[in-house]
């Protein structure tokens, strides 16, 4: 490894072209993903030939190694989207929708309730803006003003990213950086805990500020307390997919439960969630739900070893020789790359709960025929674009690795910041989220520099690289494509910057916080940590 | 009765075929990862070639479409 062009400014200028020429299009050309992606790619394909000394053959290695590690996360992708389609087009997300609105009557335990926890539950099962798409229109209706309802689902939510979408960005993170999930996974739900509780916290201030604040910290401790250990405690199992999906419906569960108590309802003859007469044919929240029930029943089974054991010899991966450019730096030998296999990877898992939820919703009778295939066509339409987006970003970036780009990168920004990178750090995966509007995509961009100056600078190389993930999920509440969806749905549209002036200063503030805590773990707390 | 003003704007032909191009361009990607591997690991320069023409035309999709 190492060697490769000389640390010169200009060098390093040129290394940091694509990700340059990246920020400027989406910022002052205000293009989308999949566009300043594909310009980007043909900036480090022009650079890693004719500045970095890369040859075809090391080209078309970089780039199929690229494709590979998409294919890896592309999947989960179109599998947790067709899901929820699938799910949505029988109106089963309704149901799961209404019964949250009828929890309590509290009004800040309800903004806290959907935004907070509801809002996250979606990530766990959808992500790609679904959470602020579905639950900030329902707060609206339920009575919230629109930018509040928009500003407190943005930030709510942002610390459930990583782990949403059945854990695409935390598998982005292990794949980039090459560090196992059983290794970074339990990491990143530490570092968790703090934007949690501050993401709770900016809920409670947005909507009734410091006083809605005083009177909710019981709520928001006890449910981060319940969220938190369930994070950790599935990463713990090797779950990790379920690390969002389940901490937030345990937080709802344990809103419900605090809900109850006479800190939040005064008059319990009265009743303290909103009854309702339902149809008496109507679908329960237990039978909406029967598709995520089995989700999270094949997820843990796939965790069995008697079980995993039996399945581990179907797992498919390619095998990359060592290649070198022509200034001499060096990336190693490949066995079976970004490696899928059938029951450890959640795709699989995600067809056959689709699958296993249409047999129990057809012997029920709530079957809509032709469901499926309206799901798998809107999934296509949905999915293209950010595809092309994810695999046009991260060719681009595995050029850059391949070529010795980010290596030269991480050497001067490892010059420029020196002890003080650790709070730099998860700034720039909030740079990467703000961009792309995607933690998995920032964790492509950033991912692999974060480890390489955090490797020059000799700190732990697990702590930053969970930081950039944190830092990415973070960065998601001031995206302007997820505030787009946010002003959209609430009827604000033309009045992004005012629900973005909502949403920044609790952004900047937790990642302050994020940055500080990452200092402390690498040069205090876990300093022996490699 | 009055007839609604017809508009005669034509749709470029780059918002028109968006989504037929951007599916081809997402498959391009998918046949050029095989050349590009195949290419890569056994020094095919036909391969590797082809893979780049699909790549490039693949990445020029979105560059020369609109929304």
């Amino acid at each position: 490894m190492d060697k490769g062009v000389t640390l010169t400014f200009a060098n390093w200028l040129l290394a940091v072209l694509p990700i340059l020429v990246l920020l400027f299009t989406i910022l002052f050309f205000k293009w989308g993903a999949p566009k300043s992606g594909a310009v980007s790619w043909f900036v480090a394909m022009l650079l890693g030939i004719f500045v970095f000394g890369g040859d075809p053959k090391l080209l078309a290695l970089a780039n199929s190694k690229g494709l590979s590690l998409s294919l890896y996360v592309l999947l989960i992708i179109w599998g947790a989207v067709f899901l929820y389609n699938v799910v949505e087009k029988i109106g089963a997300v309704k149901v799961i929708g209404d019964t949250m609105t009828k929890i309590t009557k509290d009004r800040l335990l309800q903004c806290l309730l959907m935004a907070w926890c509801f809002a996250s539950f979606m990530q766990g099962i959808a992500g790609f803006g679904v959470p602020v798409a579905v639950v900030a229109p329902i707060m609206v209706v339920m009575g919230f003003p629109p930018a509040v309802a928009a500003a407190t689902c943005l930030v709510g939510h942002s610390w459930s990213i990583s782990f949403g979408s059945m854990g695409s960005s935390y598998y982005t993170i292990q794949l980039v950086t090459k560090i196992p999930g059983a290794i970074i996974g339990p990491w990143m739900a530490f570092l968790f805990i703090i934007p949690m509780i501050a993401t709770g916290f900016s809920v409670a201030h947005i909507y009734g500020g410091m006083a809605a604040v005083r009177r909710g910290a019981p709520a928001i401790v006890v449910t981060t307390a319940v969220m938190g250990s369930m994070m950790w405690f599935m990463n713990f199992l090797g779950a990790a997919q379920l690390a969002t999906l389940i901490p937030a419906l345990m937080g709802c569960a344990t809103m419900a439960l605090m809900s109850r108590t006479s800190l939040y309802c005064e008059d319990k003859s009265a009743g303290c969630s909103i009854e309702d007469q339902e149809p008496p044919n109507a679908m329960g929240f237990h039978q909406a739900f029967v598709p995520y029930y089995i989700l999270i029943a094949l997820s843990i089974m796939s965790q069995i070893k008697g079980i995993s054991a039996i399945f581990a010899p179907l797992t498919w991966g390619l095998d990359f020789p060592a290649i070198k450019t022509a200034f001499g730096y060096a990336v190693g030998a490949e066995k079976l790359y970004s490696r899928i296999n059938i029951l450890s990877h959640p795709a699989p898992l995600l067809v056959a709960s689709a699958f296993l939820g249409y047999l129990v919703f057809n012997a029920s009778g709530r079957w809509k025929p032709g469901a499926a295939v309206s799901a798998l066509k809107i999934t296509f339409s949905q999915c293209v674009p950010t595809s092309i987006g994810i695999l046009t970003m991260v060719m681009m970036a595995l050029i850059m690795n391949d070529t010795g780009m980010t290596n030269l990168l991480a050497q001067g920004m490892a010059n420029a910041t020196g002890v003080l990178f650790p709070i730099v750090s998860p700034l720039i995966g909030v740079l990467g989220a703000f961009l792309t509007g995607s933690n998995t995509n920032s964790n492509v961009m950033f991912g692999s520099l974060q480890v390489e100056t955090a490797k020059v600078l000799g700190i732990s190389t697990v702590i930053m690289a969970a930081v950039q993930s944190v830092g990415g999920s973070v960065g998601c509440s001031i995206a302007p494509s997820k505030v787009l969806i946010g002003t959209a749905t609430t009827g604000l549209d033309g009045r992004e910057s005012e629900v973005m002036n909502r949403t920044l200063p609790y952004c900047l503030l937790i990642t302050l916080l994020v940055g500080i805590n990452a200092w402390l773990f690498v040069y205090v707390l876990f300093r022996n940590l490699p | 009765m009055t007839e609604k003003p017809m508009d005669n704007k034509p749709v470029p032909w780059g918002k028109k075929y968006r989504n037929p191009l951007m599916s081809a361009a997402f498959w391009a990607f998918w046949i050029g990862f095989p050349l590009a591997y195949l290419g890569g690991t056994q020094n095919n320069s036909l391969y590797i070639n082809a893979s780049f023409v699909l790549f490039s035309l693949a990445c020029l999709v979105p560059l020369v479409t609109k929304k």
